[in-house]
């Protein structure tokens, strides 16, 4: 039998289903696990006791009622409120706060079972694509090799990515706005998927921007993550963008094969100076669906070179009216100068309780929020924004499905790309147009770099049509069987 | 560059977030060139075209027009203060 913590979430449901373990055995597991992972610094709150005292709670309890998640230990993103815990966004401003309540999708885990073992690090208020950006250090990929020249875990979720790598979790949550879960997810050689915009509730998710965000689950196979994202969607009258629209039963389509679909590969996506291995990946990807049966059709999506330019107007404007809420007043860190009025306590607080590239965001956001700029820049993004959903509304009609690379490149070096925040920026080229449609998209690790690092392919499909996203990707899954993991020295 | 470190200050005060100087001389650097990098945007041809505000097109729903229930209480909220007296949250002396 493989070692507990090396199997999948819906291996470890059975095993508990069946007796093979008590969830203490699990909950133990992980948790000797996550110590001797303790120098990726994945983890920004540890709830080990809470965590057993809930394993023993359950192993002890009438066996009759058996819920879908029971006794699985889930990494939540520290973006997450979770009512009695320490929940920061990695950030200084909200580095002594404790949620007073719970968001609706961990209350939904919690209530079909699952125990919340720890939280993970992160970018500051998911503003990165590295996760250096945390007040408390950057995370570092399980994949490196050589600890003076550290990986990143990609970002924003890095600690819950990096976390399912190094075998902490067999589901960990994060969200993303621009491509945050499923960058992370490439770097790490895990699943990442971003539902549909709507799919889960929002509520009680730290807003950055609130047109955007949207959680999903990093597991290590596709199926699992169809099965984690049963448990947490749900629609919330606490979150008035969530949806009304039911979820197609995806445990049941999901090994339906790709026979007769037809996947989009987008010309706009073959971007200069694109690592010759990414674009080899990408056609060992068409073959592979194609072998499969599926039918492969060129496609153009005109728009996705302005995506980003038009990404970073909105989600910073949307950003600097979210964080607006960081005064020092009712929660979270007040700066210990004296002060000579209220706007020289709120000036000196968000100045010293936010890191360097909230700050930039947030000066953008103003900026292209103040006036004379608002119709120049905002209002224009959100036309432009307009174009890029009817490009996904065209393509749509011909496919039903498109493939892409997840990232540009595999895993940097932490560091890498500091001076400049734009190279920083560009790593969300595949990810951020299907966001900004509010398109359902998955990472699905295809392969390994030169350098011997994961490569994820991207699949993006139809606005709630998740069923059909993740069927292509257990197909793709299955045709790319990558079956690696980090050689760690623990 | 389109931002100088004049206007980085009026930005960042009206974003109330204290820069040391080091910061504002690098933040109008990045500033401009970030704006210089979006200039592609204006490229695209937007004429006739509605701004998206809601990308499900989701109508917004009714609730019942009644009190919400209580579910958290004033003393749990007061936890997280930074400074309180009492029953309230203090600040620094508003009128001058």
């Amino acid at each position: 039998m493989k070692e507990l913590i090396n199997l999948s979430l819906i291996e470890t449901v059975q095993s508990i289903k069946n007796k093979e373990v008590s969830v203490k055995e699990v909950v133990e597991g992980y948790i000797q696990q996550l110590n001797k992972t303790r120098k990726y610094n994945m983890i920004s709150e540890e709830m080990y006791d809470e965590s057993l005292e809930k394993a023993s709670e359950i192993d002890n309890k009438k066996p009759d009622d058996f819920k879908p998640l029971e006794g699985i230990p889930i990494a939540v993103k520290d973006i997450f409120c979770t009512k009695g815990n320490k929940t920061t966004a990695s950030s200084k401003i909200l580095s002594n706060f404790i949620s007073p309540y719970e968001s609706t999708v961990t209350k939904n885990l919690k209530n079909a079972g699952g125990i919340v073992i720890c939280k993970t690090n992160m970018d500051e208020f998911a503003m990165g694509s590295a996760s250096d950006t945390c007040y408390k250090g950057k995370v570092i990929n399980p994949w490196t090799d050589d600890f003076s020249k550290p990986l990143t875990p990609g970002g924003s979720s890095g600690g819950s990515a990096a976390l399912i790598a190094a075998s902490g979790s067999c589901f960990a949550l994060g969200t993303d706005t621009g491509g945050s879960i499923r960058q992370p997810a490439s770097f790490c050689g895990n699943v990442g998927l971003k539902p549909t915009y709507g799919r889960c509730s929002r509520f009680g998710i730290i807003a950055f921007a609130s047109s955007l965000d949207q959680a999903g689950p990093i597991t290590k196979n596709v199926e699992d993550a169809a099965y984690a994202l049963t448990y947490m969607s749900s629609w919330d009258k606490k979150d008035s963008t969530s949806a009304k629209v039911e979820m197609p039963n995806l445990m049941e389509s999901i090994k339906k094969g790709v026979k007769g679909l037809k996947v989009g590969v987008p010309k706009e996506y073959i971007i200069d100076g694109m690592p010759e291995e990414i674009e080899k990946l990408l056609n060992m990807g068409r073959d592979w669906l194609k072998s499969q049966g599926a039918q492969i059709i060129d496609i153009s999506l005109p728009h996705t070179k302005v995506a980003l330019p038009c990404y970073y107007i909105i989600a910073p404007a949307e950003a600097s009216a979210n964080l607006a809420r960081y005064d020092g007043v009712k929660f979270g860190f007040r700066s210990e100068e004296s002060f000579s009025n209220l706007n020289d306590m709120y000036c000196k607080t968000r100045g010293e309780g936010f890191g360097k590239e909230v700050k930039r965001r947030l000066l953008i956001g103003t900026y292209v929020l103040s006036s004379g700029y608002y119709d120049a820049y905002y209002i224009h993004a959100q036309k432009v924004r307009k174009k890029i959903v009817e490009d996904f509304d065209s393509a749509f009609k011909d496919v039903d499905i498109i493939l892409s690379p997840t990232t540009p490149s595999d895993a940097f070096e932490l560091g890498e790309k500091k001076k400049d925040p734009i190279t920083m920026y560009l790593n969300d080229v595949f990810t951020v147009p299907s966001s900004l449609a509010g398109l359902p998209a998955i990472s699905v690790p295809a392969g390994l770099s030169k350098n011997n690092k994961p490569l994820g392919l991207q699949l993006i499909s139809n606005k709630f049509k998740e069923d059909i996203l993740l069927r292509a990707a257990f197909s793709l899954e299955e045709a790319a069987s990558f079956n690696f993991s980090p050689q760690m020295e623990l | 560059m389109l931002i100088n470190r004049e206007i980085t200050k009026k930005i960042a005060f009206l974003a109330r977030i204290d820069l040391t100087e080091k910061e504002e001389e690098e933040f109008s650097k990045d500033l401009s060139n970030i704006l210089q990098w979006m200039e592609d945007l204006k490229k695209v041809d937007v004429q006739d075209v509605e701004p998206i505000r809601n990308v499900n097109d989701s109508k917004l729903f009714e609730r019942e027009d009644v009190e919400f229930s209580k579910t958290i209480d004033q003393e749990e909220i007061l936890l997280n203060a930074p400074k309180k007296n009492g029953k309230f949250f203090t600040v620094p002396k508003v009128i001058e």
